[in-house]
């Protein structure tokens, strides 16, 4: 039996260049720290090993910086570090992964060749790296000719998506489901399916440490595996991720409606902790619409680690009120009306004259509050 | 439109319930004491009429008293077109809006329609320009001076009298707010884009930078990875390259293939060396039967050369005989016809002396003919010379014309004086009839005429004496005259020699006579003188002379008369020329020939030694070979060479197949190309190392820098930037269309008012300030305002004038829409503060006036101020609920 822990899809070096500076700076940040948290998680449970499969890196050349950074984390824990490279890090001949091993520490260990290696005494480690050239086989179909000591433990490393999944016909690195029955393994290690999920028995994916991208509210986790010669692996997910990326669209069809899901999500999600890609839908008066963003733009936009708002779909109907607080006869109440019938009249111009007349009750507003004082 | 009155409850400062009533029709002053410098009850009008019930905004929570928490009430009793109606509005709490009318009374929102409609705002329908459409403008009201305080944003500073009616023509139209929001609208916009050319500015303007930034820095990121990636493509090319060439380096195959070709070297130059040998030998026997067989052919030729030459050379000798034979006879030829030729000379000769004698003879007759012809002439020639100085003589005796003409005179002169004398005169006829002597004066004279001027004594021998006595006296003047006529007649004849004038005349006519005569005979003489060719005479009288002056005496003699017919010589003479010109061609022919013959004769000769000296020539080679050799010996040498030849020539084909089939040369070029292959194997190992190694160094040099990182991020920022440049670009097109809407709507209402109002504010301008003068143009719009003459002062007006331009344009608002049959009430919120007395009168005439046609109020906190206008007063009084 053997303890190790299963991890992957690191993307150390992912730029999130569009984002500003200090987010891009917080999440960088969190992408290494997860790496001490992932020894944390070892050396809690007692497990020697960490098996990376696939995507350490990002790009197959993310810089020194990067490298080091990681390197030296990996280094301080007394742990060994089994590292082996995906698609996204593909290998290449003199590229990133012969720095990686002229640079490692002793505990950090590059599987990119197409032989078993020895964990420790009696467990065996069967990776399939992917390199740069080979992109539509079956990387794993390689398992078979490896021979390891009778008795061993068998856990195969690889990187690549279930046939079952059904992606797109063009899909790369395709690994049948039942490879580890297959190929005699007593567990499957899996990377590129960025969520935990259990394949079957024998076979699973580790999905991310730290999430880093939208469509998946759970943070990233680990599993940690105990894994027994010729019988099924004890399997156990472990969070391990800082940030929630979140995914919402909020209907607002009254002012009231804004508050609720606020508290709502104030209550289940740390908003530090929280990036969220928020988009309105329903339909307001004017008025009401430019309190609502202002509310958000004031409150939420601050208290979240990023807000990504879209209110194209919140559609503001003017009412005789907010037409009246542009004002009530004269050249504004002309220019208010006159914008408003182009704004019904949709079209191309329809989005332009909405936005025109939201800017002018903005405008009266505060010139009228200004003027009363 | 009639206001009548107002409530207010919990509004304001006005915590308890008031009302302001009794309103007239004329002229309404309200003075309301004023905190806050700004009119409630005008707050209280605007709210009743113009903001909604249900409004939560700022300025209806500002209506609540400061502190509370109640309701803000407000109520307006009003008439329109004679009728009554009552407005009521409460906000905030419990807020609701009753409209009360003839036709009963409508609530909440309906009541705001109703009301909007009674007042006429076709709210937002900009549906023409007529203002009657537009309806009444429900309230026209001036604010107080606050509207011209300085703070005010984006204000115009209003230089001239019509930009100042225009702006209040404005802001009636759109208020404050609307100056406001479009200055923070313009404002806004400028953060993006230019106000004149719309090119983007300051944020905008920024991301479109950034954005090109992020794309050029993409770009660049890219590239580098794209090189990243191509540096360690050819890596792996190279060392798999490498990997093959040392492959190839290390085959044994190779190896085993040299040392074959090597043993097959050694067999090739063997074969080789034993060719070389046979040739050798071949080619010497070969050397020696051609010398042998050489040698004979000489010999043979020697000897056929003697013989034909010997045959030559007696065949020129015979030629060369005949030739001479023929050369002689052409000499003797020539000498022949030299001999003939020399006859018809000396015959032509003879010819031409005959010929030329018989020309002398012909010559010397001519020239005796001619000769006497000259003579003859001379002697006419002197026959007419002597007519001519007959001529010559009698010009000279000419008169000229001058003395001729004074001749005349005097001779006319002496003829009147003869006459007048003669008048005066006796005359006395005197015949002797004997031999008497007669005696005049004493002096013995004669019978005849006289004529006696004075007396006269006549002595008639001794027989009588008579004294004659001329009547007259003037006879002796008459007598003196003509003597002195006579004598200037007589003297002027004396010196030209004549006797008489008549015969002065004549001579002149006879010298003009002679003249031409002289001409005519000189002509005649040189007629006469032809001259004469054969004397070489020339024409004329005077060679004529010249030259018979020469022959004084006749030298010629007329040789014989023998008869000389010079054409029969002649033609003997053309006779002789044809002769000797045949006989000199003869010659020439002869002449011809014998030097062809001479020159073919040196020829033959010249071959003839050609010939004898070949003969010798040969007959020496001959002995020269014979002293040589046997001829039959080298015979034999050949023969034999011959045989030994055919031998060696079979050896030298054997050696040469032999040494065909193994060729050296190729197998050395073989040898060759294999080590020359290993060479280039070994370089090319070399370069690939060196191309591996370079690539390595390239790639540990750029990798670390993270170029896919860098790539991956700098897509991302570009992208990035993108959607902001587009989202920038969305906010700014907002903005124009609203600014654009905002420009067009206040375009189009002001000019719907623009001319009218200010046509009528004009008139009233005229007042305030006097001198100036409003000018219309054809579609009386007001053009021009000229102050004191000069049109439009450019300086800032005052203040005062500002405050008061704005309540004259209001007023003429309320003219124009009276005119429109819409009548409305004029509310001004504490006007004039600013005007100074003068002024301040004159505003407040006008107001009075314009109060006989409409309703005017007006609210103040100054009662001292407008104490002297005359108007129905209001008090705020509590109201009685």
């Amino acid at each position: 039996m053997v303890k190790i822990v299963h991890t992957a899809d690191w993307q150390l070096g992912k730029p999130f260049g569009g984002f500003p500076d200090e987010v891009r700076a917080a999440l960088a940040e969190a992408r290494l720290d997860v790496i001490d948290r992932i020894a944390e998680v070892a050396v809690q449970n007692g497990a020697g090993h960490i098996l990376v499969a696939g995507d350490v890196f990002d790009n197959i050349e993310p810089g020194d910086r990067v490298l080091a950074q990681a390197l030296s984390r990996m280094g301080r824990a007394a742990l060994q570090w089994w590292l082996m490279p995906g698609n996204h890090d593909h290998a290449r001949a003199g590229g990133l992964w012969s720095r990686v091993r002229t640079k490692a520490p002793g505990n950090v260990h590059v599987a990119d060749t197409t032989e078993a290696v020895m964990l420790e005494d009696g467990a065996w480690l069967l990776p399939a790296p992917l390199d740069h050239r080979r992109t539509r086989d079956d990387p794993t179909a390689q398992f078979d000719d490896m021979a390891t000591p009778p008795g061993a433990v068998r856990i195969g490393l690889a990187h690549g998506s279930i046939t079952e999944f059904g992606g797109s016909s063009a899909a790369t690195n395709l690994i049948p489901p039942d490879r580890a029955q297959k190929s005699n393994l007593d567990y499957l290690a899996l990377g590129d399916w960025h969520g935990h999920l259990l394949v079957n028995a024998n076979t699973a994916y580790s999905g991310t440490p730290e999430v880093d991208r939208y469509g998946r509210d759970e943070p990233g986790s680990v599993i940690v595996a105990d894994v027994f010669a010729g019988g099924t692996p004890k399997l156990q997910r472990i969070e391990t991720g800082r940030f929630r990326w979140l995914m919402r669209q909020w209907e607002l069809t009254q002012v009231d409606d804004l508050a609720r899901e606020l508290s709502a999500f104030n209550a289940s999600y740390l908003p530090a902790q929280t990036l969220l890609n928020l988009s309105l839908t329903g339909s307001l008066s004017l008025g009401e619409r430019v309190s609502i963003l202002r509310q958000l733009k004031d409150g939420l936009a601050h208290e979240v680690r990023w807000l990504e708002l879209s209110s194209e779909s919140l559609l503001a109907s003017p009412t005789e009120d907010d037409l009246a607080n542009i004002d009530v006869q004269g050249t504004l109440a002309i220019v208010a009306e006159r914008l408003r019938v182009q704004a019904v009249a949709g079209g191309n111009g329809g989005p332009l004259a909405r936005a025109a007349l939201e800017r002018l009750y903005v405008e009266a507003l505060r010139v009228r509050d200004g003027a009363s004082t | 439109m009639k206001l009548l009155s107002i409530e207010l409850a919990n509004f304001r400062k006005f915590r308890s319930a008031i009302t302001v009533s009794g309103f007239s029709d004329a002229l309404n002053i309200v003075v309301e004491p004023n905190e806050t410098g700004k009119s409630t009850l005008l707050e209280a009008l605007r709210a009743a009429f113009f903001i909604r019930h249900s409004a939560k905004s700022e300025l209806v929570r500002s209506f609540c008293p400061f502190g509370d928490d109640v309701a803000p009430k407000v109520a307006v009793h009003f008439e329109i077109d004679g009728a009554q109606w009552r407005i009521e509005k409460q906000f905030l709490k419990a807020p609701y809006a009753a409209l009360t009318g003839p036709d009963g009374r409508t609530e909440s929102d309906a009541a705001e329609e109703r009301l909007q409609t009674l007042l006429g705002f076709e709210k937002g329908n900009n549906r023409g320009s007529d203002p009657e459409v537009r309806g009444a403008l429900g309230l026209l009201w001036v604010e107080q001076a606050s509207a011209l305080s300085v703070e005010a944003p984006n204000r115009l500073v209003r230089d001239n009298i019509r930009s100042a009616l225009e702006a209040e023509v404005g802001m009636v139209l759109g208020g404050r707010r609307f100056e406001l929001v479009t200055a923070r609208v313009e404002e806004a916009y400028a953060a993006y884009r230019t106000a004149k050319s719309g090119k983007s500015t300051g944020k905008l303007a920024a991301a479109e930078a950034a954005l090109e930034s992020a794309i050029a820095q993409r770009d660049a990121a890219t590239e580098m990875l794209r090189a990243y990636n191509q540096a360690l493509s050819q890596l792996e090319e190279a060392k798999s390259a490498k990997r093959l060439v040392e492959r190839d380096l290390a085959d044994p195959e190779l190896a085993e293939r040299l040392r074959l070709l090597s043993e097959d070297l050694k067999i090739a130059e063997t074969a080789q060396l034993r060719l070389s040998n046979a040739t050798a030998r071949h080619g010497e026997t070969e050397a020696a039967l051609r010398s042998a067989e050489q040698w004979l052919q000489r010999y043979e030729a020697a000897s056929s050369a003697t013989v034909r030459c010997t045959d030559a050379l007696a065949a020129a000798e015979k030629l060369v005989i005949e030739q001479q034979k023929s050369s002689a006879a052409a000499l003797d030829a020539v000498t022949g016809k030299r001999e003939i030729l020399g006859a018809a000379r000396t015959r032509k000769i003879e010819a031409e002396a005959a010929l030329d004698r018989a020309r002398a003879i012909l010559a010397r007759r001519e020239r005796s003919d001619a000769l006497k012809r000259a003579r003859a002439q001379l002697v006419e020639v002197h026959r007419i010379e002597t007519l001519v100085t007959e001529r010559e003589m009698a010009t000279q005796g000419t008169i000229n014309e001058d003395t001729l003409a004074a001749l005349a005179v005097l001779d006319r002169k002496a003829i009147e004086a003869r006459i007048l004398f003669e008048a005066g005169a006796v005359g006395v006829d005197i015949e002797l009839l004997s031999d008497i002597a007669l005696r005049i004066d004493g002096d013995r004279a004669s019978s005849g005429r006289r004529d006696l001027v004075r007396p006269t004594e006549i002595v008639i021998d001794k027989i009588a004496r008579i004294v004659l006595t001329p009547p007259s006296a003037g006879g002796l003047s008459a007598e003196a005259n003509l003597r002195t006529a006579d004598e200037a007649l007589t003297a002027a004849l004396e010196s030209l020699n004549v006797p008489s004038y008549a015969e002065a005349r004549s001579r002149v006519e006879r010298a003009v006579a002679a003249a031409l005569e002289i001409a005519t005979l000189k002509r005649q003489i040189e007629t006469l003188c032809p001259g004469e060719p054969v004397l070489a005479l020339a024409p004329g009288s005077i060679a004529l002379k010249a030259r018979l002056s020469d022959q004084a005496s006749s030298v010629d003699d007329i040789a014989d008369e023998a008869s000389v017919d010079v054409a029969a010589l002649d033609a003997a003479l053309q006779a002789a020329r044809e002769e000797e010109r045949i006989a000199l061609a003869h010659l020439e022919a002869a002449q011809h020939v014998a030097h062809e013959e001479e020159k073919r004769l040196v020829q033959l000769q010249t071959e003839r030694s050609g010939a004898a000296r070949e003969a010798d020539a040969a007959a020496q080679s001959l002995v020269a070979l014979k002293a040589e050799a046997d001829r039959d010996a080298i015979d034999k040498i050949r023969a034999e060479a011959s045989k030994e030849l055919a031998r060696r020539a079979e050896a030298l084909e054997q050696a040469r197949q032999a040494a065909a089939s193994f060729d050296a040369d190729r197998i050395r070029k073989g040898i060759a190309n294999i080590e020359r292959e290993q060479v280039r194997g070994r370089e090319e190992r070399l370069e690939l190392a060196e191309r591996i190694a370079s690539l390595e160094t390239s790639i540990a040099s750029d990798g670390p820098k993270g170029p896919a990182t860098i790539a991956s991020e700098a897509e991302e920022v570009a992208q990035a930037a993108a959607a902001r440049l587009s989202r920038l670009v969305e906010e700014a097109d907002a903005l124009e269309l609203l600014r654009k809407t905002l420009r067009e709507v206040s375009d189009e209402t002001s000019r719907t008012f623009l001319g009218p109002v200010t046509r009528r504010a004009a008139r009233y301008v005229e007042r305030i300030l006097p001198g100036s003068t409003p000018e219309f143009d054809e579609e009386m719009s007001l053009t021009r305002i000229s102050r004191g003459g000069t049109s439009e002062a450019s300086s800032d007006l005052s203040r005062g004038t500002q405050e008061q331009l704005a309540v004259l344009t209001r007023l003429a608002f309320a003219d124009l829409l009276l005119e429109k049959g819409a009548p409305v009430s004029l509310i001004l919120d504490d006007p004039l503060v600013y005007s100074d007395d003068g002024r301040f009168e004159i505003m407040t005439d006008i107001l009075a006036e314009a109060a006989t046609r409409m309703q005017v109020i007006l609210f103040t906190c100054r009662a001292k101020a407008f104490r002297h206008v005359a108007g129905h007063r209001i008090a705020l009084a509590p109201t009685i609920s």
